[in-house]
């Protein structure tokens, strides 16, 4: 009986590892190029970051190599990556009276799986926490352009990840109105009847 | 500050509708459409006869048509700088990029300190597209400026920078109370006198 229980055990733990791994399966996704692109403009992001001073000679064209791979990273994961792999969008509109306000939305008809969000989420913060710790490394040697490049970097990670947490708190917010709402239906049918 | 995503009422920002469309929007539709703001709103600040509204299409403000302008005079410059050391050009490009941003944060902080209604992001954005001639006058000089005297070079260099001056103007003095105007539209001028030397003597 024990041997018997420590197996279904044992099957059950490699199926959750399983299950772990096949949750960053891009190729399982809804949308795999979408997620490609969520990761490799980080990634080139990175890499010019650490490596290009290897490759290419001239330092002005490494930096405006990390500034475009910065500036592509944002606005694809603003505009495309969190439209298509979550759902979400956050964007600055405006009263008639002109004054600006802050829109977070979430949108529910776009196809998208648990790979794709748990792609978006990790690759994200775990991008912004890298910028952070270089930024922290970086202020101890006083070197300026390091600084700088890092720093943009590790703001526009962190503001692309407020956005969407702040989206992702109002759809929280919204299921849970919509299910108060329900309940209290409930609650009203079941005493009027 | 709202952050509730309820319908709004109906007579709320047209953009709803629109807004509503680009979800569905594929990729390629939306890099266009952003393309096309970009030269739009372009136009709308250089070209005072464009408006109609008094400047309200400010109020959809984007950083990303600041951000190509900062970064093509960044380059132009860099590339024509001297290459005594290669840390020069990456010493100019570096430079041109903090001084736009910071220069930009700081006007935008001082109208807004003398009582100017402005949106922080409207004003930057406005800073950053009037920009925008300063890049001609640094394409020009870079391309010919071998072949011209110092004086004739001027004349290019006080054009654009009459150009930028004037567009950026008539937005920020409109911000301020009347008595502080001048207040308000020195800086501006300082920046973009800044930028056009210093595309010149680079």
């Amino acid at each position: 009986m024990n041997q018997k229980n420590e197996g279904v055990e044992m099957k059950l733990m490699m199926e959750k590892d399983q299950e772990q791994i096949s949750q960053y399966d891009i190729t399982k996704a809804a949308h795999p190029g979408i997620c490609f692109f969520h990761i490799f403009f980080k990634f080139c992001a990175f890499f010019s970051y650490l490596f290009l001073g290897l490759i290419i000679k001239s330092t002005l064209f490494q930096y405006i190599l990390i500034m475009i791979f910065h500036a592509f990273d944002f606005y694809t994961v603003k505009n495309i990556t969190g439209k298509f792999l979550v759902g979400l969008r956050w964007y600055s509109d405006f009263t008639p009276k002109g004054d600006e306000i802050w829109r977070f939305e979430c949108f529910d008809k776009c196809k998208r799986s648990k790979i794709d969000s748990s792609v978006f989420w990790t690759f994200q913060f775990g991008a912004s926490c890298a910028w952070a710790f270089f930024v922290f490394t970086n202020v101890l040697s006083f070197e300026f352009v390091d600084i700088l490049f890092a720093g943009i970097g590790a703001s526009l990670s962190w503001i692309n990840l407020w956005g969407f947490y702040k989206c992702s708190k109002d759809q929280q917010r919204k299921m849970k109105g919509v299910q108060s709402y329900l309940t209290k239906k409930g609650l009203q049918m079941a005493v009027q009847s | 500050m709202d952050y509730t995503n309820q319908r709004p009422p109906q007579n709320y920002s047209q953009m709803d509708d629109q807004k509503t469309q680009d979800l569905e929007e594929s990729v390629s539709e939306t890099i266009m459409r952003d393309l096309k703001m970009i030269a739009y709103k372009l136009k709308y600040v250089l070209i005072p006869k464009e408006q109609e509204d008094n400047g309200k299409e400010l109020r959809n403000w984007d950083l990303w048509g600041p951000l190509i302008f900062c970064l093509v005079l960044a380059m132009t410059l860099s590339f024509k700088a001297e290459s005594t050391t290669t840390s020069t050009k990456s010493d100019v490009f570096a430079i041109i990029f903090v001084l736009i941003w910071v220069g930009a944060f700081i006007v935008t902080l001082n109208a807004q300190l003398l009582g100017g209604k402005v949106s922080f992001f409207q004003s930057v954005c406005l800073l950053g597209y009037c920009v925008f001639p300063i890049n001609i006058e640094a394409i020009i000089i870079a391309f010919f400026g071998s072949y011209l005297p110092f004086l004739v070079k001027l004349i290019p260099v006080f054009l654009c920078f009459a150009w930028s001056a004037y567009s950026s103007v008539g937005f920020m003095a409109s911000l301020v109370p009347p008595h502080k105007k001048k207040l308000a539209v020195y800086p501006v001028f300082l920046f973009y006198l800044f930028l056009s030397w210093f595309s010149l003597i680079v």
